[in-house]
């Protein structure tokens, strides 16, 4: 079989069947109208006048929620184009020798897919949804420059066409000799899929023959002066453009997350600029940029992780930014820790230029050098981890909603937390140098780029279909399909780490036959993400002409919780003014956030007020403390004449501390640790997380800490007797737990902080 | 594309129910109209990105199609030279209707709405990504400066027609800050000369690089595939004049509206994004000098 007819069939046979869909469903639309069931959106004739207009409006168009609208179609077909990339790619490692297509095959399909997912599908989309929806959020009539914007755009169709000619070309190659002569065509038939990896990196880059590689840098160059402009036009729209009632407090996290990628991608994409017409002139005209005597391969990686690691926040913090801005509304609570998420924003921007090395810890550069891209890379996952404690914390004790974005939502950060500890992994040098170009690596990045990224770009699809189309997607559908994609996205990447964790080579098209089983099940795991994001197609341009009419501005009651942000606002308006359907307002109001109600205070007078509460604390704690740690020696004792708890592990806490190794001074160490050290810091935690302390949490906070306190105080027992000793343990903490917290609620000291007073009526 | 028959504006060949219309609008529903009608309806429509983008992708397939006849010998190089030479020109069309209708027009009729300021920080914008671009570049010089040093092929660099030529520049630099405060200070007599005279100044500049790419390349044989140096030479030395290039352009244009009598004190919006864009060429020259010229000699 033809890779190339191949693909172009299936990425054809999608398109087409797309169309089709739109034009049933148009005609079924048609004829449902006389019995009066549907109210008509959209609807236009067909007529050759109309069509011309209809292209007329969409070619010239510098409206921003229209640019927006083409960005994300731009982006779909890349995706998908991308997408059947991977897919032949999975298929082709359902077997370990190289029998469904070439090893050759296999190359350029890596290498298509990379380049195809990364610069043409993501940034495009999450560059829509800003156009459309940044604009309205902070109030502004149109992106600065409305003009630009379209000639940012309008670049992308031919670099798409340019980075993959190669493919174009052959199949209209394989077309056209058909019916002329050969010789006719030979540059045609000279272009061929560049088979070098989405790296690009040289000598194979500079030295391959191909001159479709020379199309293919060209394309990348025009995309990347696209993706500049774009950025720079983000940056004075939220800069310049804010309505004159969004000042930098009320900037949503959405805009925020757009003004830093654009911020990085505005100093990245010029240098990849650069960097690809320094190859482009290696390859063509002589000069010795990346040549080995001259500037060598290992500068192009210089170059090219000094994009690339800036890049991968460049695609993921739009998706940081989505999620921050769905979640609450699900979850009926404001985001939790606002400032800081905002902080760790630009920490992340920052940052992500002083990390490229660790995709060159196998090179050979210097050690020091090396050491301090770990120390870096390692400190990048800080913020990440803020963004994702903060977004765990908004849950908390939220109203959580069954809806397709909320599953998308807590889908994301699951996988996230996975990409991103598999990350901080390989930042650590012995580690990647063991896993470095291991299906590990693969496992790590897709769980975030396939993880999170795809995944909240559905959620805000979901999210604001009523602000796009006026109607309602189809829940079930969305829900199924939203379960699968996480599913099948956890399947695939979490069996591809443990493939990396066999230290099975990535980018071989063949491998040994014990790997079938786990290929097989990750190929599984791929072809569940293709289905269900053929679902969301389906689901989406099905429901434009036939989901259920929204019957108000509001469908996510978000006005319920005072979250009814601007967008939301902006159709209420038209809906008024086109359908004449008048704004409704909740019967009941649940604030998602109460300010704190703090006066101003002095330095002195907030030490005081500090110091006031933690001595409280302290004191009340210390009660607490006491009674669980009774309650707690009681079990304890009884362990100890049963024979499983063995006294002198006092001893020996005593010892550690630099005192005489009695028991008693231990017993008293015990004591005292139970006073002062657990109580406090349970009061803290529940200082600081959102949610009660009760009994609850008590034993669950107890639960936690006796295993800490089963590693400690083990003295060798084994057998029946360890068992005896773990539940005894358990129990006795279980005892202190409630003791405590039982203590703490009697005094009454613990109201959480900013107790949400509609709770309590 | 392109062709004058469809009236981008014509507002009622778009309307319907796909309604574009904004928050601003929202006091006074209409329901028959939709909302153009209460909006600036040319505002939404432009022929001139869809021209600017394809000149684009006809510059750089042009410049594939170049290189496949080049390398590869399967197409005769002149077709290639053919489409980017009309793409380029397509471009340029492309970039000049953009500009008199976003800018020129609106500015000549009072109704820009923009800030200056906003021009100016997205110029300032704009050169940061310039340092990136160049950045790659130098990076290469650097690389190859504390590596694989000396080359074989280093051409007599500092020479008096260096130092002429950067005397050229900085002065261009001078005299179009002193032509920005003649017309702050509402001397247009003034402004135009001093204008004038950094016009020449570019050019003498271009024409000195263009000398100096004789010398080098015909007379010492020093070419951009002579070997290390002549990458890094032609490569930053190349680049820069592409910039001094657009600078020049963007003068010529300032000369021909301040002849119009487009510029005044208030109304001096791409005098001063200009003008920014001027001295940072210029900085970038004297850092050049300094490392590449310099640098290299030493
Ligand atoms: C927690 C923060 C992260 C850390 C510490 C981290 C660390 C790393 C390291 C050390 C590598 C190199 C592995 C190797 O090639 O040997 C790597 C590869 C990669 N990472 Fe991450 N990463 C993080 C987050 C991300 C994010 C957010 C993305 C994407 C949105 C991402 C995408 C990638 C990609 C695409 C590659 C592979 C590039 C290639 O060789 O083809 N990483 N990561
Ligand atoms: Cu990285």
């Amino acid at each position: 079989m033809n890779r190339a007819l191949v693909e172009m069939t299936l990425l054809v046979a999608i398109l087409s069947s797309c169309l089709l869909l739109v034009v049933y469903a148009r005609h079924r639309q048609a004829s449902a109208q006389p019995d009066g069931g549907y109210p008509v959106i959209g609807e236009r004739g067909v007529s050759v006048s109309t069509a011309r207009a209809e292209a007329v409006r969409w070619l010239m168009t510098t409206n921003h929620r229209e640019i927006g609208l083409l960005y994300i179609a731009f982006g779909t077909v890349a995706a998908l184009w991308g997408g059947v990339d991977a897919m032949m790619m999975r298929t082709h490692l359902l077997t370990p020798a190289a029998d469904i297509w070439t090893e050759q095959t296999y190359n350029e399909l890596f290498t298509t897919h990379g380049l195809t997912m990364l610069i043409f599908f993501v940034a495009p989309v999450f560059f829509g949804i800003g156009n459309y929806f940044l604009p309205l959020l902070i109030g502004a009539d149109d992106m600065a420059f409305p003009r630009l914007n379209a000639v940012g755009f309008w670049m992308l169709p031919p670099a798409l066409v340019l980075s993959r000619l190669g493919i174009l070309a052959e199949v209209t190659g394989k077309a056209l000799s058909l019916i002329v002569p050969s010789e006719w065509i030979s540059f045609l038939l000279a272009l061929r899929e560049p088979a070098i990896g989405w790296t690009l990196y040289p000598p194979l880059s500079s030295a391959t023959q191909n001159p479709q590689i020379n199309f293919l840098l060209l394309g990348l160059h025009l995309s990347g002066i696209a993706t500049t402009i774009a950025a720079i036009n983000f940056i004075v729209t939220i800069v310049y453009e804010r309505a004159d009632d969004v000042g930098w407090d009320d900037l949503d996290m959405f805009s925020w997350n757009m003004l830093v990628t654009s911020g990085i991608a505005m100093f990245a994409f010029p240098l990849l600029g650069s960097a690809l017409l320094m190859l482009l002139f290696d390859r063509n005209f002589g000069t010795t940029f990346f040549a080995t005597e001259g500037g060598s391969p290992i500068l192009w990686q210089h170059l090219f992780w000094f994009w690339g690691h800036p890049e991968v926040y460049i695609i993921f913090l739009p998706a940081a930014g989505l999620l921050s801005h769905i979640l609450p509304k699900f979850v009926g609570r404001r985001l939790f820790g606002f400032k800081f998420v905002v902080y760790s924003t630009f920490a992340i921007g920052v940052l992500s230029f002083g990390v490229w090395a660790h995709h060159m810890f196998t090179t050979g550069i210097d050690p020091r050098v090396r050491a301090s891209f770990m120390a870096t890379s390692v400190a990048i996952a800080v913020p990440s981890a803020i963004k994702v404690f903060n977004w765990i914390t908004t849950i908390w004790n939220g109203n959580v909603k069954l809806a397709a974005p909320t599953i998308l939502c807590v889908g994301g950060i699951g996988t996230f937390i996975y990409g991103g500890i598999t990350g901080v992994f390989l930042a650590v040098i012995p580690v990647d140098i063991l896993y470095h170009d291991t299906y590990y690596v693969v496992g790590h990045f897709h769980l975030i780029l396939m993880g999170i990224i795809p995944l909240m770009m559905f959620a805000a699809s979901y999210y604001w279909y009523p602000v796009l189309t006026g109607r309602m997607y189809d829940r079930r559908l969305a829900i199924f399909q939203s379960v699968l994609l996480v599913f099948g996205s956890a399947l695939t990447f979490a069996t591809l780490v443990v493939i990396g964790f066999l230290e099975l080579p990535r980018r071989y098209a063949t491998y040994p036959p014990e790997f079938v089983p786990l290929q097989v099940v990750a190929t599984v795991g791929s072809y569940l993400i293709g289905l269900s994001v053929l679902l969301w197609l389906y689901n989406v341009l099905w429901s434009y002409f036939h989901g259920d009419p929204i019957e108000n501005a509001d469908p996510w009651d978000l006005k319920s919780t005072e979250q009814f942000t601007r967008e939301w606002q902006w159709l209420e308006d038209k809906l008024e003014r086109e359908r004449g359907i008048e704004p409704v307002e909740p019967e009941e109001v649940r604030p998602s956030y109460v300010p704190p109600t703090e006066v101003e205070k002095t330095f002195s007078e907030q030490l005081l007020t500090v110091g006031r509460r933690v001595g409280n604390n302290a004191i009340v704690g210390a009660a607490g403390g006491l009674v669980g740690t009774l309650l707690m020696s009681g079990v304890l004792f009884a362990a100890v004449t049963l024979g499983v708890f063995d006294l002198a592990s006092f001893a020996d806490l005593a010892g550690l501390v630099g005192l005489p190794a009695t028991v008693g001074l231990g017993y008293l160490i015990f004591l005292v640790g139970g006073m002062t050290v657990w109580p406090l810091l349970f009061l803290t935690l529940g200082e600081y997380l959102p949610g009660e302390l009760n009994l609850v949490t008590g034993l669950g906070y107890a639960t936690v800490i006796s295993t800490g306190f089963a590693i400690a105080f083990y003295a060798g027992q084994i057998g029946l007797e360890l068992v005896g000793y773990l539940v005894f343990t358990l129990v006795a903490h279980w005892a202190y737990g409630l003791g405590l917290a039982g203590t703490l609620e009697y005094l009454g000291v613990y109201r959480p902080p900013r107790r949400r007073s509609y709770e309590r009526d | 594309m392109g062709n004058g028959a469809e009236t981008p504006g014509d507002p009622t060949e778009t309307s319907g129910s796909d309604v574009t219309g904004r928050r601003d609008a929202s006091d006074e529903p209409r329901h028959d109209l939709g909302d153009h009608a209460d909006h600036d309806e040319h505002e939404h429509r432009s022929r001139w990105p869809l021209v600017a983008a394809a000149g684009a992708g006809g510059l750089y397939a042009g410049f594939g199609v170049y290189l496949l006849g080049s390398v590869a010998d399967v197409a005769p190089p002149a077709v290639g030279i053919g489409l980017a030479g009309v793409g380029a020109v397509v471009l340029l069309v492309g970039l000049a209707g953009w500009l008199e209708q976003a800018f020129l027009a609106p500015a000549r009729a009072g109704t820009s709405h923009k800030s200056r300021e906003s021009y100016v920080d997205t110029t300032v914008l704009f050169l940061a990504t310039d340092v990136s671009t160049f950045g790659a570049v130098f990076v290469y010089y650097f690389f190859i400066r504390v590596g694989t040093w000396p080359p074989q092929e280093l051409p007599p660099l500092l020479s008096s027609l260096v130092l002429v030529n950067t005397l050229v520049l900085l002065s261009s630099s001078v005299t179009l800050h002193y032509a920005h405060e003649a017309l702050d200070h509402g001397r247009r007599r003034r402004f135009l000369g001093l204008l004038g005279t950094t016009l020449v100044l570019g050019v003498l500049f271009l024409g000195g690089q263009v000398y100096e790419y004789y010398e080098f390349v015909v007379r010492e044989g020093f070419t951009l595939s002579s070997g290390v140096f002549g990458s890094a030479f032609f490569g930053l030395t190349g680049l820069h004049g592409f910039h001094v290039t657009l600078g020049v352009a963007a003068i010529a244009i300032l000369c021909w509206r301040a002849l119009r009598g487009d510029y005044g004190t208030e109304r001096d919006t791409s005098v001063a994004t200009v003008s920014l864009y001027w001295h940072f060429v210029d900085a970038v020259w004297l850092f050049l000098v300094l490392v590449l010229y310099g640098g290299a000699a030493v």
